[in-house]
């Protein structure tokens, strides 16, 4: 009697979840799925921002240096006009991409920098694949607000799989049956349970690590808060990593090629991947190289992080992900298993399809239901408890 | 009512995604030779294809119907961007690299859509119960044949491509505006055809309302070049 009750229970939770959130589970769920192949859709969609194959190892043909890239990136204007520099490094047949944001505020421009040649390759014109990731990870709001939501969306997967795995636990040995040749609703309810079970442990994966993207600001500053006795203000300052105020006097910056060399040595296994210059050209200027290690659990560009000051060239900080806590690993790890961009093309298209699967299950949820509204009135499945 | 409009929705999400990226190739391949930057023209034609097919949904057929149409108007649209990829970019480059992985999988992509929406038969219970040959739902409801589906996307397409171009050949100006235009024109016109094709009683009445809407954009865009 109590487990039918309990059954009932976690029944009603499914239904509900699932009327009032289907719309915007799907919606995160077809674009995510999409936004695995974010990277690939925007070259498609940008041809002319794509570059040649690189230049084969030994044959002498180097790429032009970040200096280089950075000077075509910001045309006439002087390095004195930009607070912060980013130059994201190319990786296979990849353009540099500069980010520059002014002083003085104003628009941030990105522009893609031919590594073999050099010439400018214009900006991004066709925007459909960040579009979809904002979509995504955002809902368009473009604000933390929205992360949030998607993260909460995360939690309502994570309930929804579980609730409807435990009222259908009596009918798994028939999961895998779907029947066709019957009635659309009996197929819907049929492929519902099948995707249900089989896609089971990729639901919960994107569901939890999606609910932790999506709350993780949220989950760090409740600690940091309280640390702070209540002042959100210092909270977030903290959380801020602000660099040194400029000094207001040029002076002679390093080598970038010279930092990464020293990074890779700071940081055994790093593969840098992106540069962040603050104040470049100014004597309190500050450098930061991030990157990864393939064949690690790691996110793409957060993993290390080694900060020189860049006048003198020295090694301010040294983080590395491969000697970071078994707690921190698990929590770089996220990322990655959330994007599938952890190994290669083909870890990709078993996200996209296996997201894809995350689409339909919703939908089929959504013909579920739309038939039991048509048909008979909402009831608990048979044999459930 | 209520599941017609969900299948609307989500069908429309579906469609609009495909409609952002057709019209994203084109701003790519617009905005090198001076297109103006900065106007979100594939984001207009996600909403509207979005708004555009859940307004449609609620009319003509059961939810089920819209479901297999919507299906198979997705793998069409999606077996034709690798075209347009090809048409905007080149034929050569089409196959290369990243545009060819791409492509391919958005040939796969249309292809399984295709045969899924194929597949779909709306099969009520009281349908099973029915007499052979016959309908338990309302006429007015009544669901239509593959070949009648299939013949209105296909049509919709092909007057959509001519009012498309009927656009681009008759605005003044720079031939690039007329592109734009037509690129802008295409979704809500694709979205208009394929309700009026689907209007029809069968496949070959179908057949010759597409017939006429194309001969029609193509009247229409003589007369106004002559005019012009």
């Amino acid at each position: 009697m109590r487990t039918r009750s309990v059954t009932r229970t976690f029944y009603e939770v499914h239904r509900g979840l699932g009327t009032v959130l289907s719309l915007a589970l799907f919606v995160t769920a077809f674009s995510g799925a999409l936004t695995v192949l974010r990277d690939e859709l925007g070259i498609w969609g940008n041809p002319h921002l794509a570059t040649g194959a690189p230049p084969p190892a030994g044959s002498g043909t180097a790429r032009i240096t970040p200096e280089r890239a950075i000077d075509v990136a910001r045309g006439g204007a002087t390095l004195e006009s930009f607070r912060q520099i980013i130059v994201l490094l190319p990786a296979h047949d990849e353009p540099f991409r500069v980010r520059l944001t002014p002083r003085e505020g104003g628009t941030l421009a990105e522009v893609f920098v031919d590594p073999a040649t050099g010439a400018s390759l214009g900006v991004t014109t066709n925007r459909a694949a960040d579009f979809l990731f904002d979509l995504h990870a955002y809902l368009l709001t473009g604000s933390k607000r929205g992360r949030n939501v998607v993260g909460l969306l995360g939690l309502a997967l994570v309930v929804s799989s579980v609730t409807g795995i435990v009222i259908h636990r009596h009918r798994i040995r028939d999961a895998f049956r779907i029947e066709w040749r019957r009635s659309f609703r009996r197929a819907s309810a049929d492929v519902h349970k099948a995707i249900g079970l089989w896609g089971l442990l990729f639901h919960l994966l994107m569901g939890i690590t999606g609910a932790y993207l999506g709350l993780k600001d949220v989950l760090a500053s409740v600690p940091l808060v309280a640390r702070f006795g209540g002042d959100v203000t210092a909270a977030r300052a903290a959380l801020r990593d602000s660099p040194p105020a400029p000094a207001g006097e040029s002076a002679a910056m390093p080598s970038l090629d010279v930092l990464v060399a020293s990074a890779t040595s700071a940081a055994p296994g790093l593969e840098p991947n992106v540069l962040i210059l603050d104040h470049w050209g100014d004597r309190n200027a500050r450098v930061t190289i991030r990157g990864t290690a393939s064949g690690h659990l790691l996110p793409k560009h957060e993993a290390f992080k080694v900060t020189f000051a860049a006048t003198s060239g020295r090694i301010v900080a040294v983080e590395s992900g491969l000697e970071a806590s078994p707690i921190l690993r698990l929590f770089h790890a996220v990322a990655p298993l959330h994007y599938g961009n952890f190994a290669g093309g083909m870890v990709k298209v078993a996200y996209l399809i296996l997201g894809l699967t995350a689409a339909l299950l919703v939908l089929s949820g959504i013909l579920v239901g739309a038939s039991r509204r048509t048909g008979r009135s909402g009831r608990v499945p048979s044999g459930q408890g | 009512m209520l599941d017609r409009l969900s299948v609307g929705l989500i069908a429309g999400l579906v469609l609009a995604t495909i409609a952002l990226l057709a019209v994203g190739l084109v701003d790519a391949r617009l905005a090198p030779v001076g297109s103006p930057p900065g106007v979100p023209r594939a984001q207009i034609a996600f909403f509207a294809t979005w708004l555009l097919v859940f307004l449609v949904s609620p009319f003509r057929l059961p939810a089920i119907g819209w479901v297999r149409v919507w299906t198979l108007a997705a793998g069409v649209l999606l077996l034709l961007l690798p075209l347009e990829w090809a048409l905007l970019f080149g034929w050569s480059r089409a196959t290369s690299g990243t545009f060819g992985r791409v492509n391919t999988g958005l040939l796969i992509a249309g292809a399984v859509v295709v045969a899924v929406g194929w597949r779909v038969r709306p099969r009520d219970s009281a349908d099973r119960l029915a007499p052979r040959g016959t309908s338990s739902t309302m006429p007015a409801r009544r669901d239509l044949s593959r070949a009648h589906v299939a013949t209105a996307i296909i049509g919709a397409v092909a007057t959509a491509l001519a009012s498309a171009a009927a656009a681009g050949a008759v605005t003044p100006g720079d031939p690039i505006e007329g592109v734009a235009a037509g690129v802008l024109i295409a979704p809500p016109v694709w979205v208009a055809s394929l309700l009026y094709g689907l209007l029809a009683t069968d496949a070959t009445r179908c057949l010759v309302r597409s017939a006429a809407l194309v001969a029609g954009v193509a009247i229409l865009a003589s007369l106004l070049l002559a005019l012009g």
